[in-house]
């Protein structure tokens, strides 16, 4: 038998998989070692109970979530029409409109936010009075990006004469709108909102910069932690986040899956 | 623009932190390494290839100066804990220094190889350093040199157009608001004040007011006042009782400032975002030649009466450091021509007090008039009856910053390393940066969440439903 080694497809995927080990399995890992481990390396529950026993924590937690939902519904609102009428030939001739709206993402999102503090200072929106305004205000302007793209996506795919046969059969505006439009775009919402809020969840620049310090989110405490030597209750926070994360994307995935429309139809 | 500026430090940076680069310079065997880790911006330009090019030519030596920075004291910590590259020299604070030494990192200093910093180094610094004592009968002098130093105070604007607005007036905050610390608690100066967010500098101010009685109290020995200042250490006995009380301070001056800051602050108030802010002295000296010659606007710089924070930037010989070279190194930077650079550069005030530093300072603030001058004296720095000459343009300004009043200098303190108790500061310091949400948001944050949760049972059961009539209708069509 001859033996040799031939060249196979499956081998192309060999970068991928060490760039997998090295920078997301092993990671996760690390955290989830040092989460449930003490100083000297021994099986601890302390970091667990450290974190539900302190009152700040916990707060800290509810806090940015509460941004964060916020900020996923803020650029829901805003960006669901703007990308419908991009979406729309007619308005966005040569895509150049889209260009625009994507246009901030280029920019490193610091430099971005310390532009955004002076800007908002200028319109008199003050952080150190208004702590929440400012932030979420920051917040939807640097993530609407990522909120415009997927959607936009879906727009451009929408069943157009599925829509005309609606409102032919005689369906109001209305309906057309809430029985075939929404259901049709429910997968753009869908990546849409995980696009910005596990981003916002970690974030903790802009709220630092725009907040004037005022607001701390749980990004921010775990980089407390971390920088004051706490690896294991840094990684104990950080393995919640990863949790939420992990949690947020089962609850849209029943979503990103095409809609059954048709089928609903017949 | 601060960020601006981060961005682009953090080119040099990562290209100096990687790794391969060290990998293909290091192998020569002819050239000496040595190995720098330093704060930011804390050198003068060209330095490094000064030392260098002087070793070649006076003693014909190749040296090579690996330079690194890091931002946070903290994360210079960590780099040295968790890194596999081994350093000669690290600057660090004073309580960094304790923390180095305690987990015996450190190599004892022997002055006699630094010359230049054993003859020209202020006595005052020197005494200070040998002051600080913990352990086992440790002090900082002996295994720190002290490259810079400085003082945690008031940086203000008393023409600020909020406090016009208020009717305060400029003279009166000069005197009397910004010679304490309480003004920070004072509603007259709400939503104007910037405090640093980093936790022992806002510490160090919660504890001079909530021991203000104390602190102002001028029958009290250093002594006496080192041991209040390090409330909440470890050797603190009451430290949960103090530490609380610090908290509760620290709450309400939360309420009335405008913001926590670590960079932007020395600019906000030269924009007139805000009109007082609390500020290391280099800092603040920095801050008033910009604020003057930008917008020509007067700022001030004041240390409380009822004391501060007094520290020390020092460089550290790490263990298995090439000690020979590293001495070389100190001993070039404590050389008077080269302080005098780096005091120019980053405007912090040297350890170094020989004659040339003190013609120095005496020709940047010589009055333009003889009407304007007046006498300063520095005499616990520069050594017995030293007085600068300077323009009364600088009183309760750069001066100020960069030498105390002699009067106050019994009132600085140096604050320790918290040792285990750092936990519990860090504790504290999270209540303090937390804001729980005001109501309106916890009734939005309930509603939106009911809606969701009926908006994903509802299209979970419709699915359902669909899927079970579909059934249906295909068993019957069968």
């Amino acid at each position: 038998m001859k033996r040799t080694l031939r060249f196979q497809r499956k081998y192309l995927c060999i970068p991928y998989v060490i760039f997998l080990i090295l920078f997301i399995l092993l990671p996760i890992l690390l955290i989830i070692f040092y989460a449930f481990t003490d100083k000297d390396g021994f099986f601890s529950a302390q970091a667990l109970i450290d974190f539900f026993s302190t009152p700040t924590k916990v707060s800290i937690l509810i806090n940015s979530v509460f941004i964060a939902l916020q900020t996923t519904i803020l650029c829901l609102i805003i960006a669901y029409p703007l990308a419908y009428f991009l979406a729309d030939k007619k308005i966005n001739r040569n895509g150049v409109l889209i260009t625009l709206f994507i246009m901030p993402m280029w920019i490193n999102f610091v430099l971005r936010t310390g532009a955004t503090r002076d800007l908002l200072t200028w319109l008199g929106v003050n952080g150190g009075r208004t702590p929440y305004l400012a932030t979420l205000i920051g917040m939807v302007y640097n993530f609407i990006p990522f909120t415009i793209l997927p959607l936009y996506t879906t727009m451009l795919k929408l069943d157009k004469s599925q829509i005309e046969a609606a409102s032919d059969l005689g369906a109001t505006p209305t309906q057309v709108f809430i029985k075939n439009i929404i259901p049709q775009s429910l997968p753009g919402v869908a990546s849409a909102a995980t696009m910005v809020f596990m981003p916002t969840m970690s974030s903790y620049v802009i709220s630092d910069t725009l907040s004037e310090g005022k607001i701390t989110l749980f990004g921010n405490s775990i980089y407390i932690s971390f920088s004051n030597s706490q690896w294991n209750t840094g990684s104990f926070l950080a393995l919640i986040m990863l949790i939420i994360i992990f949690l947020s994307m089962l609850a849209t995935r029943r979503f990103s899956r095409e809609p059954e429309v048709r089928g609903g139809t017949w | 623009m601060a960020f601006v500026k981060k961005a682009l430090l953090l080119v040099p940076t990562l290209l100096m932190t990687s790794p391969l680069l060290f990998s293909c310079t290091q192998n020569d065997p002819n050239v000496s390494y040595l190995r720098v880790l330093n704060s930011e911006d804390y050198i003068a330009e060209g330095m490094t290839e000064a030392f260098e090019k002087k070793m070649l030519d006076e003693k014909g030596q190749r040296v090579k100066v690996i330079y690194e920075t890091f931002d946070t004291m903290e994360n210079m910590f960590n780099t040295l804990k968790t890194g596999k590259t081994k350093y000669d020299l690290v600057c660090a604070s004073d309580y960094m220094v304790q923390k180095l030494v305690n987990l015996d990192l450190l190599e004892k200093m022997d002055y006699k190889y630094i010359p230049n910093y054993d003859t020209n180094a202020s006595k005052f610094i020197r005494n200070r350093l040998k002051s600080i004592t913990w352990g086992n009968n440790y002090n900082l002098d002996d295994y720190s040199m002290c490259y810079m130093w400085g003082t945690f105070g008031l940086l203000y604007n008393p023409n600020f157009y909020l406090f016009k607005e208020r009717k305060i007036d400029a003279k009166e905050m000069i005197d009397k608001d910004m010679r304490t610390f309480d003004s920070l608690w004072d509603t007259r100066f709400q939503k104007t004040i910037s405090v640093k967010d980093s936790m022992r500098d806002t510490y160090a101010v919660g504890l001079i007011h909530s021991n203000g009685e104390f602190f102002k109290d001028k029958s009290k020995t250093i002594e006496e006042r080192q041991t209040v200042f390090n409330y909440g250490g470890e050797d603190d006995s009451n430290a949960n009782e103090h530490i609380n009380a610090v908290k509760n301070d620290l709450l309400k001056l939360r309420d009335n400032i405008f913001g926590f800051e670590v960079d932007s602050g020395k600019e906000d108030i030269v924009t007139e975002k805000i009109g007082i802010d609390t500020a290391w002295s280099g800092d603040a000296v920095k801050a008033i030649n910009n604020a003057e010659s930008e917008k020509n606007l007067m700022l001030y710089y004041s240390i409380p009466d009822e004391g501060s924070n007094l520290w020390f930037d020092c460089w550290t010989l790490q263990k298995n450091a090439n000690k020979e070279l590293a001495y070389q190194f100190l001993d070039f930077l404590s050389d008077s021509k080269n302080a005098i650079e780096n005091i120019k550069a980053i405007g912090y005030t040297s350890s170094i007090a020989s004659e040339d530093v003190f013609n120095y300072y005496n020709d940047i603030y010589a009055p333009t008039s003889s009407n304007s001058a007046t006498t300063y004296p520095v005499s616990y720095f520069f050594g017995e009856g030293k007085e600068l000459t300077i323009d009364t343009k600088y009183e309760n300004r750069q001066i100020v910053a960069q030498f105390p009043k002699e009067e106050v200098t019994d009132s600085l303190m140096v604050m320790k390393d918290y040792g285990k108790n750092n936990d519990l500061i860090l504790k504290m310091w999270e209540e303090v940066k937390h804001e729980s949400l005001p109501t309106w948001a916890i009734v939005l944050f309930v509603v939106e969440i009911a809606i969701i949760i009926t908006a994903i049972t509802m299209v979970v059961v419709l699915r359902f439903r669909n899927k079970k009539q579909r059934k249906e209708r295909k068993i019957k069509t069968a």
